[in-house]
């Protein structure tokens, strides 16, 4: 059965935004093996989330990030269809949220072919109980 | 035919079975007859893993770290070793109990799919710098041997960064073999490769090398120590409590010997083959017959038999009045057993001393010593169930309820909350071994039954999981033969 899976990148190319920095996620539509661009989704609106942080590179600012604000769970939600998120760094926080929602973390930078090549064929065998030794 | 190493893995030896449910008769002589197959269950509770073995093998030994690449519920198994660990010291009289320092990196859903190499050189790094030890240990888990992490590699790149750590990785994979055992030898193979390495070193006349399991309390070393000085041999105790120097000395001894039947048997014959150190493989050494047999085994190896002989004599005399005053309190009484390979077949040979019945047996594997024990203990006793099983407390308790033992000797978790009084035989803090540790023991099981309370108020106040429904079932139902 096709799924999403919500990926932060800023070139298309590279999985390089850290979740609070993603205003638009690629959705990537996954079949068996084989994935497509689905849409981009908005998440933040002009002058966003990051902004309001204070800190445009991201939320290392302050060093409390914007752990478990309403934000965070806006974002989240914005994105609770899809089985697995990669970005860059996904805070703590965050994490636990998409835990709460079965939404697997993938915080790895890393091209997006690269990403999805391997979480597809992760998905794949353990949907239809392989053996990921094979 | 080329030599083929030695895996680790139990199961690359012919007639060696597990997951079994017979009597004791028809299982000795179908495995004359070649008859018994390997089987499988279709439904199965719980297994000791290799992992946990490999871990416990090794878990007291001085100056080290154990690094763990696993997810962190792997590591959890091991709080019977630490366990045994930390009352080890108290009994050693070390006054500042340590803790093993036990490390996991936490392998996760992102390192499956992304590899978790990354994780363990972090974790090798940093508990090195925090430490400094002589020995860093790193075992495999079925999460990472399934990844593929290339942990040999990642050892030897950071063993050039830490010339003062020994880095010995360990292949202790869960899944490769359902004998636990296996783990013991995966440890050692390691040892041998990675400390030993095949260096002959000058022997020292008279040193012995006693392997002893986890399970060891301080007062069964102490007798094993003594009864092997009174032959005047020099032991060295491995790999409890041991460090890198005892280790190091393993190819310097004359002979070796170990406790438990299953724990070094392959150790020491790859010991003999490497490092010319005959040894001698017996029984364990519970109960009289036992301990005899123990005894003059290792002598016959030091060229002692005279000596063991007169010893034998003589221990005999002032231990067997303290025996049958022991054997009128046990006589007749009816008893199930369950343990480990090696300390099962030696409790129920042990069992005899005391004039007790046997009516079942759990143990975990059946190979060739296994059928010498059974072999033996039907001569002894006419009738009785044999499960071979690793864990699997749901065959345990159907059979325990079935047979209403009077008396139940083994670990005894589930037995207890059945009301059965229960005498812990795998108990590694209290004397149960030699020929005191036979009194010891014989006392316990006579005081348990004859003050039974706390198992019967046990049974009152908890209930096992299992419906009332699965006691009248055939214990056995799950076993399927062929592994289907």
């Amino acid at each position: 059965m096709a799924y999403y899976i919500a990926i932060g990148s800023s070139d298309g190319i590279n999985t390089d935004l850290k979740f609070g920095e993603v205003e638009k996620f690629l959705i990537y539509k996954v079949e068996g093996t084989d994935y497509e661009l689905y849409e981009k989704r908005e998440v933040a609106d002009a002058d966003g989330f990051a902004a309001k942080c204070g800190d445009k590179n991201g939320c290392s600012g302050s060093g409390h990030g914007c752990g478990g604000g309403e934000e965070v769970a806006a974002k989240v939600t914005a994105i609770e269809d899809c089985r697995a998120v990669v970005c860059k760094k996904i805070g703590f926080q965050a994490q636990k949220q998409f835990e709460k929602r079965a939404i697997s973390v993938f915080d790895i930078e890393t091209t997006i072919t690269d990403a999805l090549d391997k979480i597809a064929g992760y998905y794949n065998k353990i949907d239809n109980n392989r053996s990921l030794r094979s | 035919m080329a030599k083929v190493t030695y895996s680790g893995v139990r199961e690359s030896k012919p007639g060696r079975l597990n997951d079994l449910g017979s009597t004791g008769k028809e299982v000795s002589e179908n495995y004359k007859k070649g008859c018994l197959k390997r089987a499988d269950r279709s439904f199965a509770q719980g297994l000791q893993c290799q992992q946990i073995n490999s871990m416990a093998a090794l878990m007291s030994l001085e100056d080290s770290v154990f690094i763990s690449h696993s997810p962190q519920g792997c590591v959890g198994c091991a709080i019977m070793a630490v366990d045994m660990y930390r009352v080890g010291q108290i009994h050693r009289g070390v006054r500042l109990v340590k803790n093993p320092r036990l490390i996991v990196t936490n392998i996760d859903q992102k390192s499956v799919v992304f590899g978790g190499e990354a994780k363990l050189r972090e974790a090798v790094r940093k508990s090195v710098d925090r430490y400094n030890p002589k020995l860093a240990f790193v075992f495999t888990s079925c999460a990472s041997g399934i990844i593929g992490d290339d942990i040999d590699a990642i050892c030897e790149s950071l063993q050039a960064e830490y010339p003062d750590t020994l880095l010995v990785p360990i292949h202790c994979e869960g899944f490769k073999s359902k004998i636990c055992a296996s783990g013991f030898d995966a440890a050692f193979i390691s040892i041998n490769k990675y400390i030993l390495k095949h260096q002959k070193i000058a022997k020292e006349e008279g040193l012995i090398n006693l392997f002893a399991p986890t399970t060891v309390s301080y007062a069964d070393q102490k007798e094993m120590e003594r009864m092997l000085s009174l032959l005047g041999a020099k032991v060295n105790y491995i790999p409890f409590y041991s460090s890198l120097e005892k280790i190091r000395k393993i190819p310097a001894a004359q002979a070796s010997t170990s406790i438990c039947k299953v724990f070094a048997d392959e150790f020491m014959k790859t010991l003999e083959e490497d490092y010319d150190i005959p040894y001698s493989h017996t029984v364990m050494p519970i109960g009289i017959r036992n301990t005899d047999k123990w005894y003059r085994g290792i002598a016959k190896v030091i060229g002692k038999e005279k000596e063991v002989e007169e010893i034998i004599a003589r221990e005999h005399e002032r231990i067997e009045p303290l025996v049958k005053k022991i054997r009128d309190r046990l006589q007749g009484k009816r008893v199930f057993i369950c343990g480990g390979t090696g300390r099962s077949f030696a409790a129920a040979a042990l069992i005899d001393d005391f004039g007790m019945e046997l009516v079942g047996l759990e143990t975990p594997t059946y190979d060739d010593d296994a059928q010498i024990d059974i072999e033996y203990l039907n001569g002894i006793h006419k009738d009785f169930v044999i499960d071979i099983a690793n864990m699997q407390p749901f065959e345990q308790v159907n059979l325990v309820n079935r047979l209403k033992p009077d008396a139940f000797i083994g670990v005894p978790e589930w037995a207890a909350k059945l009301g059965v009084p229960t005498t812990h035989v795998l108990d590694g803090k209290r004397p149960t071994m030699g020929y005191d540790g036979l009194l010891f023991l014989g006392n316990k099981i006579a005081d348990q039954l004859e003050n039974p309370g706390f198992n019967k108020k046990l049974a009152a106040h908890s209930k096992l999981p299992y419906k009332d429904s699965w006691y009248e079932e055939n214990p056995f139902k799950y076993i399927t033969e062929g592994g289907n």
